[in-house]
Formats: C-alpha cells, structure tokens, sequence
C-alpha cells in the first residue's frame, strides 16, 4: 500500500554558491518507492490537517534560532499528539545546537570528551576563571559559526566575556575585549539602537540569545584537522577538516579531505557509538584527539548534503560499534538517500505494527 | 535510565506554542489560537481579528504575561515590541508617542551603562519572534486546574480576580469542591496526560460554552494545592470511557509521584537484568 509522507520544502544556498534541498531529492525518490511526498508549509495555519492524513512527516531544517525553536517544537507536537514518524526524531534532534546537553549526555555515556567545565552563576564562573589552566576554549551552547567558538588566552579576556555572559548576554562571541573607552563607545552604539527600540543584544532570526552560563572547554593544542563521522542508520562517511590557517579551529574552513585511509577505525566505531546510544537516524561527530585517543568536540544534524556527497565510500557496520565488522562500500551516496530509504523502512514498519 | 520528570511529562513546560502544536495534533479541544510567526502576518491578524483577543507569551506563568487585547492599535503595539527589542512580560502598556520615547531613552541609559533591560534573567526568558493571540472566552469566572498524577486526578477551581479576565494562579481565591468541577473535565485532563504519556500534568481549563477546553499545561504546580483537596479521583480503564471511582482523603503530590517512579524504575531494572540475562543465554547458545 502506497504510504504518505508530508515533506516540508528546505531549499539552501551554501557560501560556497552549492545549492542544497533534501526535500527536492526525497520527492523525487519518492516515485519509485511507492512513497506519495506531499509537500506542507509549516508556517501555515492548516498544516496540521494536512499532516494527519499522512503516514509520517520530514523536515530537514536548518541550525537558525526561529526555524530551529519552531521546528522542535513542532516535530514534537506532530511526534507526540499525532504518533506519527518524523524526521528528525526527538532522539535525532534533541541535542542539536545545544553543546551543554550533548556534554551531559556523553559524559553520562562515558563517551570521551575534552575535559569541560560549566559555570551556572556569576560568582562560580569568576572562581574558575582565578584557577584555569590558559589558553582555554569557550563556547556557546548553540551557534554553529566559528564566531561562537574562542580561544581565551587570559583572565582579563575571561573576565569580559563572564561579563557579556552573565550581564546583557549575547548572540555571538563576536566583540573581543577593548579599551574602557571603546567598550563605552560600543555601549553608547547600543543605546542608541535600543532608542529607536532595537534590542543591539537582542536574539535574530539566525542565533538565539545566549545568557547565564559560562562553557568552558580544555584546548587541544595538537590537532591540526577534525575528523566528522556522519553516520547514518549503519552508514559511516568520514572526511577530515582542517584547521583554518593561523587558527585553532576546524568549522567552516572549507578545506576538507576525503580520503578513508587517513581516518582511524577507532574514530569510526566511536561515531557508531554516539549514534547507536542516542538511537539517532542521523548524526555528525565531530572528533579530535587527546593523547593519541580520539575524544568528541561536538554533535550535529543539519549537515551539509555535499560534503558527505563527496566521500569516495562509506562504512557498513555489521553488529556492534565495539566489535562488530566494518565493511567499505565503494562509491559516492546521496545523504537524502540513506536518510530516506531508512526512514521508508521505518514508516513501513510502524505501519504494520499498527495494522 | 528513568528519570523525573521525564521527557514526555516536561518537554511543554513553558512553551505555550509547543502545546498548541499538540493539541492541534491530538485533537484536544483549546480556544481557537493563532500563532503568528513573522511581523507581515501578525500585522494582517490584527487587520482582520476579532477584538477583543488575549495575547500571551509562550514562556511564563504570571499574569503579567497575559493580556486581554481590545483594539487594532493595542495589538499592534504588541506586534512592535515582539518582533523588535522582544519582551520579558507583557507589563508595558501601549502609550502615548512621548511616553514610548521616555521608555526607550530610560531603556538607552540602562544600556550604556552596562544593563539591558531587555535580556533574560534568571527568572524570565527574552521573548521573541512571535505572536500567540488566544480566542477570549467571557464568562468563567474560574478556571479548573486538573492536575492528573499516574491514574489519579486532583481538582480545584481558581476564581478570576474581580474586574479581571485572569486568575492569581494558587495565590488567588480557590474552592476545592470536587462536585462543581464536572466529569468532563477531569476526563479531559485524563485525556490529555495519557496522551503525553506524562508521570504528573497540570492541566488548565476553561469552558466554551459548556464544553471544557484546555488552555494551559504545566508540571511545575504548587503542591499545597493538591494537598488541600479533599480527595481525588482514580480511573479505571481509558480517559473517555473509563470508571472514575472518587477516593476522599488528604494526599500529598510528592508522594504518590515518588510512588509511581519507584514503581517505574523497579519495572526498568527488572527489564534490564531480563534484556541482560537473554544476551547471556544467546552468548552461551548461540544456535
């Protein structure tokens, strides 16, 4: 029997110009799979109606603040009062753009990490800030731009952003500490925003506001590229990307390798790991290492189709992350594929566990 | 491993514009509802809404973040502070030009010295980026608050404060007589927790018409609410059809919470050790 999948658009243009749309992709297999894609818009007042009549719902969205918040919450109402399917499921899609919750979860996991210390208050962030070891690295929760990643290299610079973090907060790790003069100057551009009933610290359409929590991350000073496992039902494709030059870190540089042979087995099986413990249809992990191991910087969904078009192969995992055996699979795949053709199967499934 | 409160019972907490996505989705009934996510469509809603509507913010359970919206230039005032510097109530009211220049140089200052009154605290979240009007609902003057917990349901009725369309929440008036809250309201509540297969949900209702609609959900109630009803309800069987037997007597909401999640985590481990003893019988005999 034919199923229904309502499918919302997602169409992006990359800054490398490359034109990106699972939905388009997903439509088309759609046809051969004996899948009828019906196209929604989220934003429209019926599309819930819509949705019931389906079998399931996709939605490839992006990392922005608005369609992110908007997404999850969405996906859950669908998930959950309509017990249907969805792409991203919730243990796809809770962790993205939060990296205090994927800490939580891998340190709970016993998944290895850079060594992490959160601050929840003003006062507990100031004391770390006395006793760290420099340089470290901070972060923000969400934000998947190099501008919320920085390598603070003092207490004075810590302090100024413990300051941004727990007073007026902030989208983005952007401004570097100044002088008192520029930071007045700064504050005055600010005021002047905020007359015209602007909010200058205010969250946008692309980042939220971030406030009240101070993340902290141990600086791996060796690591010259990242590896990103993005796995896939049993899929694994690797590559690895490389620092940006005269900087520390690996995300949207843009200079990437392919080749399979440069990444360890055991940096596979460790994205295998990640993804089978938060039973995700989909997820990248990003890994560096720390004495010779590999350790996980940070987890991902909304990844870009055309780099893991790019790979030469991908790994099958037959059994377990830890033991199981790892085939290599030769020739380029479409993400939209895998992700499809498990979540066809999927549906299936949960059809005829209902019948 | 089991925790409380798990994901299913807290995902919603404060996030008004996430149970409306459920609701729609599980067919609860709710005042009719608009989520307007972009500036364009909310000014059109307020060209063509019917006044007067209530506009809340999807974070926050003070009043202070309910308003009752009588006209185009109200609404469209709110529309501006929502899709500009955002909200952290809804305490300002519209005013006059001078008066909202004031606002917004008292706002400069605070800022140039190091303040933004406009950003999260810890007790209130920025909000931002939309609109949420509600369908008003004129004359309940109470709002049952069903706060369903495993198969038992609890009941008050919250009063509206005289000359207000809104309740103080558990600091108002609060009559606890179970026979004034209705079967189908607490077979509603019952609905809506089985549905979220929640360990503990508040759930809010009004009445349109005679029919209860859910407004609100929320997890974190105040226990001495439920302490002081005078009994409550157990159901046997499905939120609609099920027996709802009345139990009288005092309880507390910590304990029979803790109760259920002992039960639940027993029920987890057992299932863990059989999950582990079968891979050790498959492991031994592998045919």
């Amino acid at each position: 029997m034919t199923l229904k999948i309502a499918i919302q658009p997602d169409e992006v243009v990359h800054h490398n110009g490359k034109k990106q749309s699972y939905s388009a992709r997903w439509i088309e297999l759609a046809r051969d799979m004996d899948v009828e894609a019906v196209p929604v818009d989220v934003f429209s007042s019926n599309v819930i109606d819509t949705i019931s009549t389906c079998d399931a719902f996709m939605w490839r969205y992006d990392p922005s603040a608005h369609v992110r918040l908007h997404a999850n919450r969405f996906l859950y109402g669908i998930g959950e009062g309509l017990g249907l399917p969805v792409f991203p499921s919730v243990e796809s899609r809770w962790h993205f753009e939060d990296k205090i919750g994927q800490y939580y979860f891998l340190a709970a996991a016993g998944i290895p990490t850079p060594a992490t210390n959160i601050s929840w208050t003003r006062e507990h962030a100031a004391r770390f800030c006395d006793d760290a070891t420099y340089p470290f690295v901070l972060k923000l929760a969400t934000g998947y731009q190099a501008s919320n990643v920085r390598l603070v290299s003092s207490r004075e610079e810590a302090l100024f952003y413990v300051d941004q973090l727990f007073g007026h907060g902030t989208i983005s790790l952007g401004y570097r500490p100044a002088s008192r003069t520029r930071v007045f100057l700064r504050r005055l551009r600010a005021a002047a925003e905020l007359f015209k009933g602007r909010n200058p610290y205010g969250p946008t359409a692309e980042a939220d506001l971030q406030h009240g929590y101070f993340l902290v991350q141990e600086f791996l000073p060796d690591n010259k590229f990242d590896v990103r496992v993005t796995v896939t039902g049993n899929r694994a494709f690797v590559f690895r990307r490389f620092n940006r030059p005269g900087d520390f870190r690996a995300s949207g540089s843009g200079n990437f390798d392919w080749d399979p042979t440069q990444v360890s087995e055991d940096a596979v099986r460790l994205g295998y790991r990640v993804a089978q413990q938060l039973r995700s249809q989909t997820v990248t992990v990003d890994i560096i290492l720390r004495q010779g191991k590999p350790v996980i910087v940070e987890l991902g969904l909304a990844y870009a189709s055309w780099c893991v078009r790019e790979c030469p192969g991908h790994w099958v995992l037959h059994g377990d992350p830890e033991s199981g055996s790892l085939e290599w699979l030769e020739g380029p795949m479409e993400p939209a594929d895998a992700i499809f053709t498990d979540f066809v199967a999927q549906v299936r499934q949960a059809r005829e566990r209902r019948a | 491993m089991p925790v409380f409160p798990s994901r299913r019972s807290s995902w919603y907490f404060e996030d008004k514009a996430g149970q409306c996505d459920f609701f729609r989705a599980a067919s609860v009934p709710t005042p009719r509802t608009n989520i307007l996510w972009f500036r364009q469509q909310a000014e059109r809603f307020c060209d063509s809404a019917v006044y007067p509507f209530v506009l809340k913010l999807a974070g926050g359970h003070q009043s202070s973040n309910v308003r009752l919206v009588r006209t185009r230039d109200e609404a469209l005032f709110y529309v501006d502070e929502l899709f500009g510097h955002g909200v952290l109530s809804l305490g300002y009211r519209p005013a006059s030009r001078s008066r909202v220049l004031l606002r917004h140089l008292r706002a400069a200052v605070e800022v140039a010295k190091g303040h933004n009154p406009y950003a999260s605290t810890s007790e209130s979240e920025l909000q931002y980026g939309y609109f949420y009007a509600q369908e008003f609902l004129p004359y309940n003057e109470f709002e049952i608050s069903a706060i369903v917990i495993g198969n038992r349901a609890f009941a008050c009725r919250r009063f509206i404060v005289p000359g207000d369309f809104r309740t103080r929440g558990s600091s108002g008036r609060i009559d606890w007589t179970p026979e004034a809250i209705g079967d189908d309201a607490i077979r509603l509540a019952f609905g809506v927790a089985h549905k979220l297969r929640a360990q503990t949900v508040a759930v809010d209702i009004l009445r349109r018409g005679t029919e209860p609609v859910v407004v609100e959900l929320t997890v974190n109630y105040a226990s001495w609410v439920v302490r002081a009803c005078p009994g409550h309800w157990i159901l046997e069987g499905e939120p609609e059809s099920g027996d709802l037997a009345w139990v009288d007597g005092s309880v507390r909401a910590a304990d029979v919470i803790f109760e259920d999640f002992l039960a639940e985590t027993f029920q987890s481990r057992r299932a863990h050790h059989s999950a582990a003893q079968q891979s050790r019988h498959l492991e031994s005999n592998p045919q």
